[in-house]
């Protein structure tokens, strides 16, 4: 289970290297967490969806023969943006917690 | 198999996008990627039998969720764009006091209608119609109403009159070119209560002679005499004509009556007579009038700060009343979606379903 937006955080993140389709976004996001994430594969929809409609990811439907056609998905300047907020977020929110617990890193 | 079970789990999908009121085309494309997904996704897999083909679909997630999470996605991100005309009709709508609107009027359906009241029905229809498509509560849209209308208001109240605090029975507000007329008119009042309190008291005297003398003309009524409460109507109310009830016929009526003890008034000491009661009244009310003229003069050379806290003062039962209807008006098309929404999901499945 994941909430929404540390999916959207997952989702940018796949998206950084580049333009990946639904399936493929539910596989990196998997392989880049060794499994830890439980995230089901259709959970990730509504977030691509809601992130498209927000211009902050680009979407295009690329044919393919003899199968069907698929989405695929890139960052936009301003999903970009979003992700490198993001990741501060998250580096700052990790850094507290290891301070939080004891790990080091703590004031002076 | 997998082809049947991927048509089964993309109908099913598709009907629950329907359900939860998703438009035709969007639908189409959700469950087209929904297609390549499974696809895809069975082809990784490349399921053996049957249990195992049902467990690619069950990764998938059920069709009902997604559906209700992608149509509360649209609805927010469309709230969201519809977010920004009712906050800029409500600041429109803020203006609906000022001096064009407050006075103007103009013919509709045979009638005069005042400019400010077509302005704030414009206004509350256009905000209830953007409000229904916005979908959730529009707070923004409620603070900037209220806090719009009270920036408008204010100004124009304080420009145009002074606060009058404290009285009940006086104007809370007094026009600013109208403070002189305001005084003249309350020392005119005064006036008319000494003048009662002078004959009452002549009454008084009257009335406790031991017998009957030549009454003054302002204790004569038509056809007797007049009791404390007519000698007030008399000099406060309508002088031609006392009231029946006011007057008694003969003297002996007279002195029972004026000097009968019927009103006991504890903080005046007890049993009082009419002409004692009627004085304490003109009393009282010559000090609310002397007060009054007080706090219009004190409220006049008051600077704007103490004015502004003094008409906020006043003026708060009406803001909150004022508020209230912004809330209700600037939210009625959100609160009106919220109750029909779930029926017509209802009616929606029992029809999908059915079809």
């Amino acid at each position: 289970m994941a909430y929404k937006s540390e999916i959207e955080a997952l989702v940018l993140s796949a998206l950084a290297d580049g333009p990946l389709h639904g399936y493929r976004i539910t596989q990196a996001i998997k392989a880049r967490s060794s499994g830890l994430l439980k995230l089901g594969d259709n959970q990730i929809y509504p977030t691509l969806h809601r992130l498209e409609l927000e211009n902050l990811i680009d979407a295009e439907w690329q044919p393919q023969e003899g199968k069907p056609a698929r989405k695929v998905y890139s960052l936009t300047p301003e999903g970009r943006r979003r992700l490198e907020q993001r990741q501060q977020e998250w580096k700052q929110y990790a850094a507290n917690f290891a301070i939080a617990l004891g790990l080091g890193g703590g004031h002076a | 198999m997998r082809e049947v079970l991927i048509g089964q789990f993309l109908n099913e999908l598709g009907k629950e996008l329907e359900i939860e009121g998703i438009e035709l085309e969007r639908r189409e494309s959700i469950v087209r990627e929904a297609k390549c997904h499974l696809v895809e996704a069975f082809e990784a897999a490349n399921p053996v039998d049957e249990v195992e083909e049902q467990e690619v679909i069950r990764d998938f997630g059920p069709a009902r969720p997604l559906a209700r999470a992608l149509a509360k996605q649209y609805s927010q991100v469309k709230s969201r764009r519809a977010y920004l005309w009712p906050a800029l009709f409500a600041f429109a709508a803020s203006f609906v006091r000022t001096p064009f609107l407050m006075s103007g009027r103009v013919p509709l359906f045979g009638r005069e209608i005042w400019i400010g009241t077509l302005y704030l029905f414009f206004c509350a229809a256009i905000l209830f119609v953007l409000g229904s498509r916005a979908r959730r509560p529009l707070v923004g849209q409620f603070v900037a109403l209220a806090v719009g209308l009270l920036a408008t208001t204010t100004p124009w109240i304080m420009t145009r009159y002074y606060p009058v605090p404290g009285r009940d029975g006086f104007s809370s507000f007094v026009g600013r070119d109208q403070i002189v007329g305001d005084v003249a008119q309350t020392n005119r009042g005064i006036a008319q209560e000494r003048i009662m309190v002078s004959q009452v008291e002549d009454g008084q005297r009257f009335f406790s002679q031991p017998s009957e003398g030549s009454a003054p003309d302002f204790l004569r009524s038509v056809d007797g005499y007049k009791l404390p409460e007519g000698i007030r109507e008399s000099c406060l109310g309508v002088p031609e004509r006392t009231g029946p009830g006011l007057t008694v016929k003969t003297w002996k009526e007279a002195v029972a009556e004026w000097n009968s003890h019927p009103y006991w008034i504890a903080e005046e000491g007890g049993r009082k007579t009419p002409a004692e009661v009627s004085i304490i009244q003109a009393e009282r009310s010559i000090h609310d009038q002397q007060d009054h003229i007080a706090i219009l003069y004190r409220s006049a050379s008051e600077p704007w700060w103490v004015q502004l806290a003094w008409t906020l003062r006043i003026m708060a039962p009406k803001i909150v009343t004022e508020w209230i209807v912004v809330a209700i008006v600037t939210n009625a098309g959100w609160l009106l979606w919220s109750l029909v929404a779930p029926i017509r999901r209802l009616v929606r499945r029992r029809r999908i379903m059915v079809g």
